[in-house]
C-alpha cells in the first residue's frame, strides 16, 4: 500500500477516535442545583414547649433536596443529564446576597434553592434581577414577599397564605359551616393570618360572628382576652378559627370553647402543602421514601425542597431537548410536574407561584383536598386558590 | 369444552364416554370461569361466578395487588406488597400453597414465557427483581427509576418492559443479556403497559399526562400517542392506567382513572371511538377469554363493572372488597 494512502487512512482512524471521545464525553451533561441556607438560621433554632414538654425543633429541609436528587439518577441514566446538588451556607453575619452572587460566579448552578429567611430571599432575588438563574422560595408563605419579588426569578414552590386559607374557606363553605368566629393576637403575624383568613372566607361566601383579639397568659384583669369562654362565649358560630404562630394558645383551645364547634386555622383542621397521612395520589410512596431516605417524617419544607429539585430536573430535561433556558421552561403550560397531591403542579406565569392541591389536615389525618368539588375556574381549577391573574399586579 | 383422550373400553364405552363428557367440564384442572378480584386495603380476593355473584371472599397476605397465573395455570402468583411477599394460590382449593418471602414491596410482576421467572417490580426500591419460582431465589435485579409499577415481557421472552412512575420512563431489560439495555422517557407518570398481538407496538399509560404513548419495539423509540378528554372534563380529571388490547389487535380499552370512563380506542388509527361511565376510579381491567365480557375494578367505590363489550354496555356493577386492584379470570 502507498505511504500517503496508508497515512490519510491513519488520519481519518484518528479523527474518527477523537470525533468519537469528544461525542462520548459530550453526551454526559452535569447540571449544578445550588442549595442555599444560613448558618445559625433562626428558622431551625431549638424550639420547645414551655417547660419543655414538646420539641418543635425543625430539621434541615436540605433533606427533601437531597432525596429529589436521588430520585433523579436513573434520569440521568436516560437522558446522558446528571444532577448535582450543591450545598452552600452563609456564614453567620454575612450578607446572602453577596454570598450568592460569589456562589453564582464560582460554581455557575443552574437554580438555587432558597432555604433562608425571607429578607434574604428578598435580597437575593433583588441583587440577582430579572435575568437571573431561577431561584426557589420553600419556605415562605407571605404575600409580601411574592409582591415585592414580582419582577425578579423567583419560583414560589411552598403556597401562600391565600392559596391555604382561600383551601380552608372552600373545605368550610363545602360542609356548610358557614359562620366563622376568628381569634388573633395582636402579633403582626398573627394579624396577617387573620386578614387572610378573612379576606379567603369573604371570597367564598362564609360570614363573621366575631373578630377577638386573644392575649397569653392568666392575668385576670385581662380575662376578657386570655380566658377561653369569654372569648368564645356570647356568640353563635360553626366553627372558630384561630391565628397563633406562638401555637401555645391556640393548642389549648379545642374542646374547651363554649360552644362544642370544630377549631381551624392554627389547629384542628388545617391547611397544608403536605401531610405524612395522605393515603392517595401515592403520596405514602413518596412519604416512605423519604422516611427510609431522612429517618423523619416528611414536613411542608422538606416537600417544598423536593418539588423544586423536581420542577429543575423536569424543566432540565427538557430544556436539554429544546435548548431554551431553563426559567422559560419551567413556565411553559405544558410543564406537568407530580405532586402525589392529585392535581398536577405547573408555575403561574404571572406571579411564578406553583399551582398546587391544598391538604386539609388534623394531626393524624387529611380530611380534604382543595380545590374542592364544584370550585370550578374558567381555565384550571387550582387557580381557584390564591390570587388569580387579574388580582395580581406587578409594577414595571 | 375440552377435548379429553378416552380409553376405548368396549362394549361399556359410549356409555363412560358420555360420563366423562360430562365431567370433563367441571372436572379438568382449568377453567373454572371464576373471576378472582384483589382487594389492596381489605387484604382479601373477592370471586366472581360466571352469573356475575360473588361465590367467596378469602383473606390473603397484606396488601395483595398483581396476580398471574402459574405455568401450570392451576394456581396463581399474587403480589402482596406490604408482606414483601409473593403467594401463590391454589385457584381449586383457594389454599396457599407457596410463598417467596422477602421480595421488597412487590406490586405488579410479569411471568417469562419459560414459566419459571417472576420479573417483579419493587415499588419502594427502584428495582426490578427476577426470582426463580422453583428455586425461589432471587436472580437478577434491575436499577430503575423511583416507583417501578407495571412490568410485561414480550412473547418471545425477549425483552420485559417496565415502568418507573416517578422518572417518566419505560426501562427495557434484555432478559437474555440481563441489563436494561435502554430507559425511553415518557409522559407523566407511566403505569402500566399492554403490546399489541404482533409484538410490534407497546402502549404505555402516562397517567398525568391523560394519554397512552406508543412505542415501536423495533427501535424502541416513540411512535405517538393517544390522548383522552370525555366530553366536559378537565385535563387532569382524566388519568389513564390499565391498558388492554384484544387478541386481534383491533381494539384497545383503557381505564381512565378519576375520569370514571373506560375508553375504547381503535388500535389502527388510535382514535377513541367511546368513552363507557364506570365505577369509581377504576384502575384494573380484564377480558373474558373470548374477549365478550370486559371486567372494570373501580378502586373508589369497592366494585367492579362488567360491561358487554359487543354493545359497549355495562351489565352490572358488582360489590367486592376495598379498594379492589385487578383481576384474574380462570377461563382458558
Amino acid at each position: 500500500m502507498a505511504f500517503s494512502s496508508m497515512m490519510s487512512r491513519l488520519a481519518a482512524i484518528l479523527l474518527t477516535f477523537v470525533l468519537v471521545v469528544t461525542a462520548a464525553a459530550a453526551e454526559v451533561r452535569t447540571v449544578k442545583i445550588a442549595y442555599v441556607d444560613r448558618a445559625g438560621d433562626p428558622f431551625y433554632a431549638h424550639r420547645e414547649g414551655y417547660g419543655g414538654i414538646y420539641d418543635a425543633t425543625r430539621q434541615p429541609a436540605v433533606s427533601g433536596a437531597e432525596l429529589g436528587v436521588k430520585d433523579a439518577r436513573i434520569i440521568g441514566r436516560a437522558t446522558g443529564v446528571t444532577f448535582q446538588l450543591l450545598r452552600a451556607t452563609v456564614p453567620e453575619g454575612a450578607a446572602a446576597a453577596e454570598f450568592v452572587r460569589q456562589l453564582m460566579q464560582r460554581e455557575n448552578p443552574a437554580a438555587a434553592i432558597l432555604d433562608l429567611p425571607e429578607a434574604d430571599v428578598e435580597a437575593v432575588a433583588a441583587a440577582l434581577g430579572r435575568d437571573s438563574i431561577p431561584l426557589f422560595n420553600i419556605r415562605h408563605r407571605g404575600g409580601g414577599l411574592r409582591q415585592k419579588t414580582c419582577g425578579m426569578r423567583l419560583f414560589h414552590v411552598m403556597p401562600s397564605d391565600a392559596m391555604l386559607h382561600d383551601a380552608l374557606a372552600q373545605y368550610l363553605k363545602l360542609v356548610g359551616w358557614d359562620e366563622i368566629l376568628v381569634l388573633a393576637s395582636d402579633s403582626a403575624a398573627d394579624l396577617a393570618q387573620s386578614e387572610s383568613f378573612q379576606a379567603s372566607a369573604r371570597k367564598f361566601g362564609l360570614s363573621f360572628s366575631d373578630v377577638r383579639q386573644f392575649v397569653h397568659g392568666n392575668d385576670p384583669r385581662q380575662r376578657d382576652l386570655n380566658n377561653v369562654r369569654l372569648l368564645t362565649g356570647g356568640a353563635a358560630y360553626d366553627a372558630v378559627f384561630v391565628a397563633d404562630e406562638t401555637h401555645e394558645f391556640a393548642r389549648l383551645l379545642p374542646y374547651r370553647t363554649v360552644r362544642p364547634r370544630p377549631v381551624v386555622g392554627a389547629t384542628g383542621l388545617s391547611p397544608l402543602a403536605w401531610h405524612p397521612q395522605w393515603e392517595r395520589h401515592g403520596a405514602p410512596q413518596l412519604n416512605r421514601r423519604f422516611f427510609k431516605f431522612a429517618g423523619r417524617t416528611m414536613t411542608e419544607e422538606d416537600w417544598a425542597a423536593w418539588v423544586a429539585v423536581k420542577a429543575i430536573v423536569e424543566a432540565g430535561v427538557k430544556a436539554g431537548y429544546s435548548g431554551g433556558p431553563l426559567a422559560d421552561e419551567l413556565l411553559k403550560p405544558e410543564l406537568t410536574l407530580e405532586l402525589y397531591k392529585g392535581f398536577p403542579g405547573s408555575f403561574r406565569p404571572w406571579d411564578r407561584q406553583l399551582r398546587q392541591s391544598i391538604l386539609l389536615g388534623t394531626a393524624d389525618a387529611v380530611i380534604g383536598l382543595a380545590p374542592v368539588e364544584g370550585a370550578l375556574h374558567q381555565f384550571n381549577n387550582l387557580d381557584t386558590l390564591g390570587l388569580d391573574e387579574p388580582e395580581f399586579h406587578c409594577p414595571g | 369444552m375440552k377435548r379429553v383422550d378416552l380409553p376405548i373400553i368396549w362394549p361399556g364405552a359410549p356409555l363412560l364416554a358420555l360420563a366423562i363428557f360430562v365431567s370433563s367440564e367441571c372436572a379438568s384442572a382449568k377453567g373454572t370461569g371464576l373471576v378472582f378480584v384483589a382487594n389492596e386495603k381489605s387484604n382479601t380476593i373477592t370471586i366472581l361466578d360466571a352469573d356475575h355473584k360473588v361465590v367467596e371472599s378469602f383473606p390473603t397476605c397484606g396488601r395483595p395487588r398483581g396476580m398471574h397465573f402459574t405455568a401450570g395455570r392451576d394456581g396463581f402468583f399474587l403480589a402482596c406488597g406490604d408482606d414483601d411477599t409473593i403467594a401463590v394460590y391454589d385457584i381449586a382449593t383457594r389454599k396457599l400453597t407457596k410463598r417467596f418471602r422477602d421480595i421488597p414491596d412487590p406490586e405488579t410482576f410479569d411471568l417469562h414465557p419459560d414459566g419459571r421467572h417472576l420479573y417483579a417490580s419493587n415499588e419502594d426500591d427502584a428495582l426490578v427483581s427476577v426470582i426463580d419460582v422453583e428455586t425461589g431465589t432471587t436472580v437478577a435485579e434491575f436499577e430503575t427509576g423511583e416507583e417501578p409499577e407495571g412490568v410485561l415481557i414480550t412473547a418471545d421472552g425477549k425483552f420485559a418492559f417496565a415502568t418507573s412512575e416517578a422518572a417518566n420512563l419505560v426501562h427495557v431489560i434484555d432478559t437474555a443479556k440481563g441489563e436494561v439495555i435502554k430507559d425511553i422517557v415518557t409522559g407523566t407518570r407511566p403505569r402500566r403497559m399492554a403490546l399489541t398481538p404482533d409484538g410490534k407496538e407497546l402502549w404505555v399509560s402516562a397517567e398525568l399526562s391523560g394519554i397512552v404513548d406508543i412505542i415501536d419495539v423495533a427501535s424502541l423509540t416513540a411512535l405517538g400517542k393517544v390522548e383522552f378528554l370525555p366530553k366536559g372534563m378537565r385535563r387532569e380529571q382524566v388519568t389513564p392506567v390499565d391498558v388492554l388490547i384484544t387478541g386481534d389487535g383491533a381494539t384497545a380499552y383503557v381505564a381512565l382513572g378519576r375520569a370514571n370512563h373506560v375508553a375504547v380506542v381503535d388500535v389502527k388509527s388510535r382514535a377513541v371511538l367511546d368513552y363507557l361511565l364506570v365505577g369509581k376510579r377504576p384502575w384494573g381491567l380484564k377480558l373474558n377469554k373470548d374477549e365478550s365480557l370486559l371486567y372494570v375494578a373501580n378502586g373508589l367505590s369497592d366494585d367492579v363493572t362488567i360491561i358487554e363489550t359487543a354493545s359497549n354496555r355495562s351489565l352490572i356493577s358488582v360489590a367486592v372488597g376495598q379498594v379492589p386492584y385487578g383481576i384474574l379470570i380462570d377461563d382458558e
